[in-house]
């Protein structure tokens, strides 16, 4: 996994749509989840669990993505940690395959 | 005497600022509300105590029922004095479920309580709300819903037992007073309850009274109209999404609030003031 920041917008944007059924025109960098999207924390852990799924990664214990504000914030936040996601995908990845491998050997 | 005083202490311009007066006079006749309804409500309260104590029957929606009635005699006998209070109903006859209102100014509480609802109501508040002196302790003996220090699985246990004990809730999914004409976005948090339970949802329109009281306390004198509206489908509730019915109730109440300000605005220009504030008629 190595995204463009162009690539990341999509992906985020593409949750809030397809999930959250928000309009695309409202979808700008600037705009806060709850005054301007009208999305609360219980929607945000949706969002979250969306991308996780999404990128094959585990937010779960990132303190980080709990500070978020604006959806600025959350194409930043993915961009800024890519290394780290990156890594933590492909560890999930070759751990899938391993266990893949014990089933396929029993 | 009366005659003496200034024109702006009789009749308040609009935009100008109300008599601190007003609202001293309306605050110093809420407490002695308060202290009658105490009083009067006391002796039967200790009665059903004992009665609940004896019986094993649920004491918290005894409680709520005195909440509730509490919230009635202050609109009739203390608030609707200052404040004329109208109440359509357009609901058709639906009268338990999750009552969703909009949320402009602490009177809102006592307001809902006027609502014709089936059994014991309860609310949803704030942390805050449930610490208050004398008035949290009842809040929390009601068991009212504490939306700021419980899980979302909790809200949702909290709400399926209280609409089983006492049949109604009222939530302000604004989450604070706006304080204006304005909405804020709502929390989803009983929209999803509400889908998860199959409990209906019943949009409640509150209008006029952004400044009685305002985000201050200062009371000023006006007119309300709350307007109980039509349930959403319950086949909806079931099958949507619960963000798609948050929007919508969201749009509705921003509707009809729009529409109550209109007729609020036409009749602001015969407000009318109590007796001992203005001896003039109405312009």
């Amino acid at each position: 996994m190595n995204l463009t920041r162009d690539e990341i917008i999509e992906a985020v944007n593409s949750a809030l749509v397809n999930e959250m059924e928000l309009d695309p025109a409202d979808l700008a960098p600037e705009k806060t989840f709850f005054d301007d999207l009208g999305l609360d924390s219980l929607d945000m852990v949706d969002l979250m669990i969306g991308l996780q799924r999404k990128f094959g990664i585990s937010l779960r214990e990132n303190e980080e993505i709990k500070q978020v504000r604006t959806l600025g914030d959350v194409y930043d936040f993915f961009e800024k940690n890519q290394a780290m996601l990156t890594a933590q995908a492909e560890a999930a990845k070759a751990a899938a395959a391993k266990a893949a491998r014990e089933d396929a050997g029993k | 005497m009366r005659a003496n005083k200034p024109e702006s202490f009789i009749r308040p311009q609009p935009n100008q600022e109300e008599p601190e007066m007003f609202s001293l006079i309306v605050y110093t006749h809420m407490v002695v509300c308060i202290m009658l309804y105490c009083i009067l409500a006391s002796p039967f309260f200790l009665i059903a105590g004992i009665f609940c104590l004896l019986t094993g029957r649920p004491f918290n929606v005894v409680v709520l029922k005195f909440i509730r009635t509490f919230g009635r005699c202050m609109i009739r006998c203390w608030y609707s004095v200052y404040v004329p209070v109208r109440l359509d109903d357009f609901s058709g006859g639906a009268d338990h479920g999750i009552f969703v209102a909009n949320h402009r100014s602490s009177s809102d509480p006592f307001l809902v309580s006027i609502i014709p609802a089936a059994g014991a109501a309860m609310a949803a508040a704030k942390g805050w709300a449930l610490h208050m002196p004398f008035f949290g302790v009842f809040a929390r003996m009601g068991g009212f819903i504490d939306v700021n220090n419980l899980t979302y699985e909790e809200i949702v246990e909290q709400t399926r037992r209280a609409l089983s004990n006492s049949g109604t809730i009222y939530v302000f999914p604004e989450g604070t007073r706006s304080g204006s004409r304005t909405m804020a976005p709502f929390h989803s948090a009983f929209f999803r309850a509400a889908k998860e339970l199959g409990a209906p949802l019943i949009p409640v329109a509150i209008a006029g009274n952004e400044n009685s009281p305002d985000r201050s306390f200062r009371m000023r004198p006006g007119r309300v109209i709350m307007r109980v509206l039509k349930p959403i489908p319950q086949e909806r509730i079931n099958s949507e999404p619960h963000f798609r019915i948050q929007r919508d109730v969201h749009r509705i109440l921003e509707e009809e609030t729009a529409s109550l300000d209109r007729e609020i605005d036409a009749w602001k220009h015969e407000r009318r003031y109590p007796f001992f504030l203005s001896s003039a008629k109405s312009t």
